[in-house]
C-alpha cells in the first residue's frame, strides 16, 4: 500500500551491483535437492517486510509448506535478507521497499558466501535473481537514497560502515580502523560499491572470503542439523564422531572444522543428559506423579494444567511479539520512506527556495503514511485478535 | 524514561543468565547526557564537572566484557582522539556483536534440543506401538509428561528469545533516537538498516522452530482432553491461575519452568508498556499504530476510528494474559 513509489526505474546502481556479481554463472551444485523455486524466496521475503497480518511466521511456514521440505526454506532463511528484495513482487502488493537495501548486498554476496549446508543455495539464487533483476529496475531511486543516507565522502568513511557491520570475514581488519565517522553529508559518491560491501550480512558463513580465523558466526538450521546428525550417526554416534570426519562427510561449503567441533560438543551434552536421566531413575519419575496426583486430589492445579496454562501465556505472548515485530518493521520502513521523500525534495529543490513546502509537504507524506500504517496495524491486529488460538489456521499446512 | 523504565524492569524479572546480554540502554542514556562534553573532552580531564565514564559503564560488565578484546580494559572514553559519535557507534558495535554472539549460539541450543525431543518423541512412540515394552501406563504417561515439560520448557524458552531479540531492537531505535535528537546527528537511519539485517533481529528460523513446537504440542496433547478434565479450573478467570501456578509449580514442574514462566509474564507486561502512549506523540510509534488497544490511550486520534477497532478491542481484551 505504501512504498508504491518506490518502484521507479532508474536502476543504474543496483543494475551494476547485480551484474559485477558473478551470480549468474554460479554453477548448480545441488540437484539432490531438488527444484527450488524461486518463489519461496518471495515469501520468506514476506517476512521482512510487510505482512498480511501479524504473524510473520505465518506466512513462512505457509510458504515452505507449498515445497516438499522446509529444507529449503531454512537453508533460505539465513538468505532471506540477501534476497530481500528480491521475490517480494511475488508475493506483494505490499510494499517491500524496506527489504530493498539488502539486496544489492545480498547479491554482491550471494556467490561469495555460501552458507553452509546449503547446496541448494545456488538454485535459490537463480530463481531469486531473476525476479530480483526486475525488481531492481523498480527499486533503484530507494537505492539511491540509501545510498546517499549510507554512504560518506571516501573510501575511508565506508570501511567505517564495515565496521558497523561487524564483519568478520574478509573486512575484518577494517575493524582496526578507526571510526572517524564525522557528519554523514549527502553526497552522491560511490554508492555501489560501498553499499555492496557494507550490506553484506554477517549471519551466514562467508567461505572463500573467511579470513579463516573460524570466527565467523555460523547459523545452524534445521536442515543443517539433520545433515550434521545422520554425519555422526554414520561415524558411529556421537561419542566416536571426529569433526573432522563429521566435516569431511558433510561436504557443506562454508563449514569450517571449528564449527563442527563446537556443534558437536553442544550436540554431545544434549544427548548427555536426557539418557542418564531417561534409562537412570525411574524411581525420581514416579515422585512428580504422585505429586500430581496428590495435588488432584487436593484440588490443586496438576502438572497437566500447569503446563497447559504455561503454553497458553507463552503463545499469547508470542502472538504479541510477532505483531510487535512486524510494526517494527512496519514503523521502520515508514521512516525511512519518508526520510527518502524528504531527501528527494530537498535535491529536487537545489535551488532553495522554499523551505515551507518542504516540511510541508513532508508533513503531509508522514501524516498519509502514519494514516496508512494506522490502517494496516489496526487490519494485521484485528486479524491476530480473530485468532486468538493460534495462528495455525492461516497456514495451509503446518510446517512439518 | 517510559521505555527505559519497562526496559529494566523487564530486566529484573527475566532470566537471570540473560540479564547482562541485553542492551545497555541506561549507560548509553548516561553517555548522552553528558553531551556535548564528548568522552574524549571528559578523559582529559578538562571539565570542572567531569564525568568519570568509567563509572557510567561500571555496572554493566557486558560492556567491559564483550569489548575487552580491544585493549585490555576498555573504557568509552579512553580514546581522546575519538569524539562522541566514534565511542557511541562503537559501544553500539559491540552490543550488536554481543547480541548476535547470544542469539545464535541460543538458535543453535534449540534447534539441537528440538531435534533431540522429536527422537525422543519417535522413540518413545516406536517402545509404546511395537512391542508395549512400557511396563505400565503410567511409566508411559510419565515419558510423556516429560516430553511434554520438555517441549514446553523450550518453546517459552524460545519465546523469549524472540522478546529479547525484539527488546533489544526497540532499545536501539529508541536510543539512536535519542543520539540524532540530541547531538543532531544523522545516526538512526542508516545504522537501523545494519540492524535490521542483524541475525539476532532475523528471528525467522527460530519463529519455525517455535512454529513447530506448537504444532507438537497440540499434536501430541491436544488441549481438548484437558478441558474435559478440569473443567472447573479452566472456567475460572486467567488471573486467578497464575499465583495458583507460582504456588504450586515448584513443586511439579520445577524451578526451570517457574523461571520461565516470570520472565514470559515479565516480558507480556514490557511489550504491553511499550504499547501505552509515551509523552511524545508520534505518529509511528506503537502507540498510535495500536491506538484503542488500550482503553486508557484515548486521545483525539482515537476516536474516529474507535468505532471499528471496538470489536479488535474486544477480542482483545479476552485475549489478555494472566498479566492483566
Amino acid at each position: 500500500m505504501e512504498a508504491r513509489p518506490v518502484q521507479r526505474t532508474g536502476s543504474r546502481e543496483l543494475s551494476n551491483l547485480v551484474r559485477t556479481s558473478s551470480i549468474p554463472s554460479t554453477p548448480n551444485t545441488s540437484a539432490a535437492e531438488g527444484q527450488l523455486m524461486s518463489r519461496p524466496l518471495g515469501q520468506t521475503y514476506h517476512l521482512l517486510s510487510s505482512s498480511n497480518g501479524g504473524a510473520v511466521g505465518h506466512i513462512c511456514s505457509s510458504s515452505s509448506s507449498g515445497f516438499s521440505t522446509n529444507l529449503h526454506y531454512s537453508s533460505m532463511v539465513s538468505h532471506e535478507k540477501h534476497y530481500s528484495g528480491s521475490s517480494s513482487n511475488a508475493v506483494s502488493s505490499n510494499d517491500s521497499s524496506w527489504c530493498h537495501d539488502s539486496l544489492p548486498g545480498g547479491f554482491l554476496d550471494f556467490p561469495e558466501n555460501h552458507p553452509a549446508g546449503i547446496q541448494n543455495n545456488s538454485q535459490i539464487e537463480e530463481g531469486g535473481i531473476t525476479e530480483a533483476f526486475d525488481d531492481i529496475q523498480k527499486r533503484s531511486d530507494w537505492q539511491e537514497w540509501a545510498d546517499h543516507l549510507i554512504t560518506d565522502e571516501d573510501p575511508l568513511l565506508s570501511t567505517n560502515w564495515n565496521d558497523l557491520l561487524l564483519e568478520t570475514s574478509s573486512n575484518s581488519d577494517s575493524k582496526e580502523k578507526s571510526l572517524q565517522i564525522t557528519q554523514p553529508q549527502i553526497a552522491q559518491q560511490q554508492p555501489s560499491p560501498s553499499v555492496s560491501v557494507e550490506l553484506r550480512p554477517v549471519s551466514t558463513t562467508s567461505s572463500n572470503s573467511n579470513n579463516g580465523t573460524g570466527k565467523a558466526r555460523m547459523r545452524w538450521t534445521p536442515e543443517l542439523h539433520e545433515a550434521f546428525v545422520e554425519a555422526v550417526n554414520s561415524l558411529g554416534g556421537s561419542e566416536r564422531a571426529t569433526p573432522k570426519g563429521v566435516l569431511k562427510i558433510m561436504k557443506v561449503e562454508g563449514l569450517t572444522i571449528y564449527h563442527v567441533k563446537s556443534h558437536l560438543q553442544k550436540y554431545r551434552t544434549a544427548r548427555y543428559r536426557p539418557e542418564p536421566s531417561e534409562c537412570g531413575s525411574p524411581e525420581r519419575k514416579l515422585t512428580p506423579l504422585e505429586h500430581i496426583t496428590s495435588l488432584d486430589l487436593k484440588g490443586g492445579i496438576g502438572i497437566t494444567e500447569a503446563l497447559r496454562l504455561q503454553m497458553e501465556v507463552q503463545k499469547q505472548l508470542h502472538e504479541q511479539l510477532e505483531i510487535q515485530r512486524n510494526l517494527q518493521l512496519r514503523i521502520e520502513e515508514q521512516g525511512k520512506y519518508l526520510q527518502m521523500m524528504f531527501e528527494k525534495q530537498n535535491s529536487g529543490l537545489a535551488i532553495g527556495t522554499t523551505s515551507t513546502s518542504d516540511s510541508a509537504a513532508k508533513s503531509e507524506q508522514e501524516d498519509k503514511k502514519a494514516a496508512d500504517s494506522k490502517e494496516l496495524a489496526a487490519e494485521e491486529t484485528r486479524k491476530c485478535q480473530e485468532e486468538p488460538e493460534s495462528p495455525q489456521p492461516k497456514r495451509p499446512k503446518t510446517d512439518n | 524514561m517510559k521505555f527505559g523504565k519497562e526496559f529494566r524492569t523487564h530486566l529484573e524479572d527475566t532470566l537471570p543468565e540473560w540479564r547482562d546480554k541485553f542492551l545497555c540502554y541506561k549507560p548509553l542514556k548516561k553517555l548522552l547526557k553528558y553531551y556535548p562534553y564528548s568522552s574524549a573532552d571528559l578523559s582529559t580531564g578538562d571539565f570542572p564537572d567531569q564525568i568519570d565514564l568509567r563509572t557510567v559503564f561500571a555496572d554493566t560488565t557486558n560492556i567491559s566484557s564483550s569489548a575487552a578484546g580491544e585493549d585490555g580494559v576498555v573504557v568509552p572514553g579512553a580514546r581522546p582522539t575519538e569524539d562522541l559519535q566514534g565511542s557511541f557507534v562503537r559501544i553500539l558495535n559491540e552490543e550488536l556483536e554481543k547480541f548476535n554472539d547470544f542469539y545464535v549460539d541460543k538458535e543453535e541450543d534449540f534447534v539441537i534440543r528440538l531435534q533431540e525431543l522429536k527422537e525422543r518423541i519417535e522413540r518413545v512412540k516406536e517402545k509404546n506401538g511395537s512391542n508395549g515394552e512400557f511396563a505400565s501406563e503410567s511409566e508411559f504417561s510419565e515419558e510423556m509428561m516429560d516430553i511434554r515439560r520438555d517441549l514446553v520448557t523450550i518453546h517459552g524458552e524460545m519465546v523469549l528469545l524472540k522478546n529479547y531479540s525484539s527488546l533489544n531492537f526497540a532499545g536501539l531505535v529508541k536510543i539512536l533516537k535519542k543520539y540524532d535528537k540530541r547531538t543532531g546527528g544523522l545516526l538512526r537511519l542508516p545504522f537501523t538498516q545494519v540492524v535490521l539485517h542483524q541475525p539476532f533481529f532475523t528471528t525467522e528460523p527460530l519463529t519455525r522452530l517455535v512454529r513447530e513446537c506448537e504444532a507438537n504440542l497440540e499434536l501430541l496433547f491436544p488441549s481438548e482432553a484437558e478441558v474435559v478434565e478440569s473443567s472447573n479450573t479452566v472456567s475460572t478467570s486467567h488471573q486467578n491461575h497464575s499465583p495458583r501456578i507460582s504456588a504450586e509449580t515448584s513443586s511439579t514442574l520445577g524451578d526451570e519452568n517457574l523461571d520461565i514462566y516470570r520472565s514470559t509474564l515479565a516480558a507480556m507486561k514490557a511489550i504491553r508498556g511499550l504499547q501505552k502512549a509515551s509523552s511524545t506523540y508520534n505518529p509511528l510509534s506503537f502507540s498510535s499504530l495500536l491506538k484503542n488497544e488500550d482503553d486508557e490511550t484515548v486521545t483525539a486520534e482515537n476516536s474516529p476510528n474507535s468505532a471499528d477497532l471496538q470489536s479488535k478491542d474486544e477480542a482483545e481484551k479476552e485475549d489478555t494474559g494472566p498479566s492483566h
